[in-house]
């Protein structure tokens, strides 16, 4: 078949040549790649239900438009199976909308990579890890197609280290980002069901993430009990949610935390309210860190003029993002945002039949 | 295994598709500049980063006092790592020229880059002022954003946590460039300008912040 993409010449046949041509050239992720010859992209686009020169978006900050056709290069490097196709088109669309701020994510000097939560059929479909060592190592759907999106954001956004992606530290999340939330050990209605779309339709969100946080409790038999430590462990100085309002924070619950949560009667928007109120800075700690003035002032600081006051880390109880993921264990995971970015969800085509 | 050593030669040389995608930027011109600044209205756009406030207090006293600017509006963004929009829009409206500080971080070089594209677009002549850390991420950004030849004027890095005096101090050094990049010819600016960073030949030494691969 026909490809628009230009063709690099490499001395040698084998992935050891592929790899380091490639590496050099800024275009990995540091890992072997598997050689994106035109024989493997063609198999890759085959997992596709778009045409190859479909525009799917514009990546920033380089502004590379990224195709069908790209995607498929940058998934055969990764090691994708041609049926991840579908999930890594959704998520390149969900970035490039413009509330997550693309543009400011794969720029900064915050330590932020786009976490994928899947929703839907194609977790099965896929065995997308949703349990034991969700963000771990383990499992291919979620090693491959997390990798793919971050080749995406160097290869098309221009995302090479201290040259466009300027990160100061960067995080381990930024090699792949990719869990599925465990529906059948939620409580509550899946993440993409409480956004609008139905139970069998396939989603992917993404999100603007820290590196997780460990929450542990294996003490509370209470939601307000095993919130409370949530709530501490959001309520740090230093994250970018304590100084910007335009942003999120979610709520990685394990299934046992969650269990707990919902047996004391509590809905997500309990969840959701109560970390609105708890996970809090008093004024007087975000100016002894120095968020007090120019870069960090902000509308909800010059509101408060009392030392006491204490300043939630997202404007609306809604911001707080909950879902379920994990395997058996009393710990849960926090995860702070870049600050100005909003989680993005779109609808995964062919993930049931479709 | 004979047989097999000519296929094996032919085998070794191989293609793959480039992985980067294509971008398709159009490049523009930045904006005609003032004959001179006697009499203009000059915007100062703070992005909050943290002493972009005390620069441009400082480059604006000067201005009026030295250049014969007639008048500064300030505005400020209320946080650095989203785009002025509407500040913009009012400052384009209202400002003869504007001096924009500053990128010296990603996200914020990101979305002042953006913004003085946004102004230069509109016809309004912009001094943009990065950190020389940063710049060479401000001038890809402009680049990528269709105005390669987007005056970026530097300071040292870092600014925040700098003593008020030596940040009034940088903006007496800054000062006379600003100048120039809002009232030089305009082809002369651009072709000053457009590859002055990135394409360097100067060696910089980074080996502190960045490992070669």
């Amino acid at each position: 078949m026909e490809f628009t993409s230009e063709r690099i010449d490499i001395a040698a046949d084998d992935v050891e040549a592929v790899t380091d041509q490639l590496y050099r050239a800024g275009m990995t992720d540091g890992l072997p790649v598997v050689p994106p010859t035109p024989e493997r992209v063609e198999r890759m686009l085959a997992g596709s239900h778009r045409e190859p020169d479909e525009a799917l978006g514009v990546v920033p900050p380089k502004y590379g438009e990224a195709t069908v056709e790209t995607v498929a290069i940058n998934a055969v490097l990764a090691g994708c199976r041609p049926a991840y196709m579908p999930v890594i088109e959704a998520a390149v669309e969900a970035m490039t909308d413009e509330s997550f701020n693309l543009y400011g994510v794969n720029a900064t000097t915050h330590p932020v990579a786009p976490l994928l939560v899947l929703n839907g059929p194609i977790v099965d479909e896929l065995n997308v890890n949703y349990g034991y060592n969700a963000f771990g190592q383990g499992w291919r759907a979620n090693a491959t197609i997390g990798r793919a999106v971050r080749l995406l954001l160097v290869n098309v956004g221009g995302g090479v280290p201290g040259e466009m992606d300027r990160a100061t530290h960067g995080h381990p999340g930024k090699y792949s980002y990719c869990v599925a939330e465990n529906e059948r050990a939620s409580p509550w209605e899946p993440l993409h069901v409480r956004r609008g779309f139905d139970a069998d339709e396939s989603t992917v969100t993404v999100l603007g993430a820290d590196a997780p946080h460990e929450i542990n409790d294996h003490v509370h038999g209470d939601a307000a009990g095993v919130l409370g430590v949530a709530a501490d462990v959001f309520a740090t100085v230093g994250n970018n949610n304590t100084h910007h309002s335009g942003g999120e924070i979610a709520l990685v619950l394990g299934p046992e935390h969650a269990e707990t949560v919902a047996g004391d009667g509590w809905t997500v928007e309990d969840v959701q309210w109560y970390l609105y109120d708890q996970a809090r800075n008093t004024v007087a700690d975000l100016r002894a860190a120095g968020v007090y003035d120019n870069y960090t002032l902000h509308r909800r600081f010059r509101l408060e003029e009392s030392s006491d006051a204490r300043i939630p880390l997202v404007e609306r109880p809604q911001d707080v993002v909950v879902f379920v993921a994990g395997g058996a264990g009393k710990h849960s995971l926090a995860l702070h945002s870049f600050g100005e970015t909003r989680s993005v969800t779109r609808s995964i085509d062919g993930g049931d039949g479709e | 295994m004979g047989s097999n050593d000519t296929e094996t030669e032919q085998s070794r040389a191989t293609a793959v598709l480039d992985p980067r995608g294509t971008v398709n930027a159009a490049s523009d011109p930045i904006a005609d500049r003032l004959g001179s600044l006697a009499g203009a209205t000059v915007g100062l756009l703070d992005n909050s980063k943290a002493n972009a406030d005390v620069l441009l207090a400082e480059i604006g006293r000067l201005l009026e006092s030295e250049y014969g600017v007639a008048e500064t509006l300030s505005r400020r963004k209320d946080k650095s790592p989203i785009p002025a929009d509407s500040i913009a829009t009012q400052l384009h409206q209202r400002c003869d020229a504007v001096v924009n500080a500053y990128g010296d971080c990603g996200s914020c070089t990101s979305w002042c880059v953006y913004d003085s594209v946004h102004l230069e677009r509109a016809g309004t002549p912009t001094a943009t002022v990065n950190s020389d850390e940063f710049v060479t991420l401000g001038q890809s950004e402009a680049r990528s954003l269709g105005l390669p030849g987007l005056p970026l004027v530097t300071v040292p890095h870092p600014m925040g946590g700098v003593p008020k005096a030596e940040v009034r101090e940088r903006a007496r050094e800054v000062l006379p460039e600003i100048v120039a990049v809002l009232t030089r010819d305009r082809d002369a600016l651009e072709a000053d300008y457009e590859n002055r960073y990135l394409d360097a030949d100067d060696a910089v030494d980074t080996s502190t912040l960045r490992c070669p691969i």
